[in-house]
């Protein structure tokens, strides 16, 4: 009886040895584990026009957005103009919306640096009123001085739907003072959306 | 020496008149039991080459977040598994989560995945668990004979938890476990 012990022990301590999930009378588990990552991305289609309201804007041509008529004929002041584009996106991490205005305006091509007649402005400000799953900006593009100038929001969260974009430029707007004729030219502006890490 | 071997003859002559047996050629004793038992045992195994992780790699599409409609893992064999008597085979899951993502995933976003793991060469029937499932009830299969054989152990059908409609969440890491169980039984 007692050497049939001893060999029962022994067997057991073999059986210990040589499997990491050892014979028992207990019930014998073997975890596994399943693993994947989600690398951080973002995405931005191209812009659409919004069915909403649409003021002296003419349709969207791929990404250009063409002013209807941006003086007014007989004061050659600003005309009011609305439109609102969106561009479907996604970002599955905490990020950042930069809105970048090439010029700081609508600005007169070919004319950087020039001075108009005095009396006259050569750039218009508008509004860009940027909403954003649960965040919102408006980025007042002043039309100041031409330059490159941002806004940056931060996103605290991953977000997916639309990036809407409502541009508005005031009637009478003007880098000069209000109602001020506006000069000969066409007035350009490139407005880049970005989404990127903070 | 001498007197030990004195007293050894005499602890022998004492032994025969305890048995209160005559001396004669032929003498029986006994007979004697001997007794043992095999106590009911389950080994699980090893896992072929110790690798116990399924591996999916990058779960989304990097184009549009979306969960990737294919993903897959090899299976796992688990060898040298035994139970010396009837026995249950079992397993558990746990959805895949984020680790480092805390707090409620937003809008349109998941931080977990759910599939389906099974455990299949112990039994007729595979034990199977869906992560998803409001019960599960092929978890755990019987098997009515002592047996010996490879466990196959596979995870598949992965979708986002809340639906494909969902984008998962950045997360370096997403996890889940699965567990199988083999127990005797008495």
């Amino acid at each position: 009886m007692r050497i049939w012990a001893v060999t029962t022990g022994l067997g057991l301590a073999l059986a210990s040895g040589a499997s990491a999930w050892a014979a028992t009378n207990a019930p014998a588990n073997l975890p596994f584990t399943v693993t994947g990552s989600a690398p951080q991305i973002c995405a931005v289609s191209n812009p659409v026009l919004s069915s909403g309201a649409l003021i002296n804007f003419q349709s969207l041509n791929g990404t250009s957005l063409q002013i209807g008529e941006l003086a007014d004929p007989k004061t050659l002041a600003t005309n009011t103009a609305e439109a609102t584009v969106t561009f479907q996106a996604v970002c599955n991490y905490p990020h950042q919306i930069v809105l970048e205005s090439q010029n700081n305006g609508l600005y007169r091509d070919g004319a950087a640096g020039a001075t108009p007649p005095p009396g006259f402005a050569d750039g218009v400000p508008y509004t860009a009123q940027l909403t954003w799953g649960a965040v919102s900006s408006t980025f007042f593009v002043a039309a100041t001085t031409r330059q490159t100038t941002q806004d940056r929001v931060v996103v605290p969260n991953p977000t997916a739907g639309d990036i809407k974009i409502q541009l508005t430029i005031q009637a009478g707007a003007s880098n000069l003072s209000a109602n001020s004729p506006l000069i000969a030219g066409v007035y350009t502006d490139t407005l880049r959306v970005t989404v990127e890490p903070q | 020496m001498k007197r030990l071997l004195t007293l050894t003859t005499l602890t022998a002559a004492l032994g025969l008149a305890g048995a209160a047996q005559a001396a004669t050629n032929t003498a029986t004793v006994g007979p004697f039991q001997v007794t043992g038992n095999v106590p009911a045992l389950c080994a699980g195994g090893t896992v072929s080459n110790s690798d116990t992780v399924f591996a999916l790699g990058v779960l989304i599409d990097t184009a549009t977040g979306f969960m990737l409609p294919n993903l897959s893992a090899p299976p796992k064999t688990v060898t040298g598994s035994f139970c010396n008597t009837r026995s249950t085979i079992s397993i558990t899951a746990t959805p895949l989560t984020a680790q480092a993502f805390t707090g409620a995933p937003p809008t349109g976003f998941t931080n977990a995945v759910d599939y389906t793991a099974t455990a299949s060469g112990w039994t007729t029937t595979a034990a199977s668990f869906t992560t998803d499932a409001a019960s599960n009830p092929a978890a755990t299969q019987d098997r009515n004979t002592a047996f010996t054989g490879d466990i196959t152990v596979a995870v598949s059908g992965f979708s986002p938890v809340g639906g494909t409609a969902l984008r998962l969440v950045s997360d370096p890491n997403y996890q889940g476990t699965v567990t199988v169980t083999l127990a005797a039984v008495s």
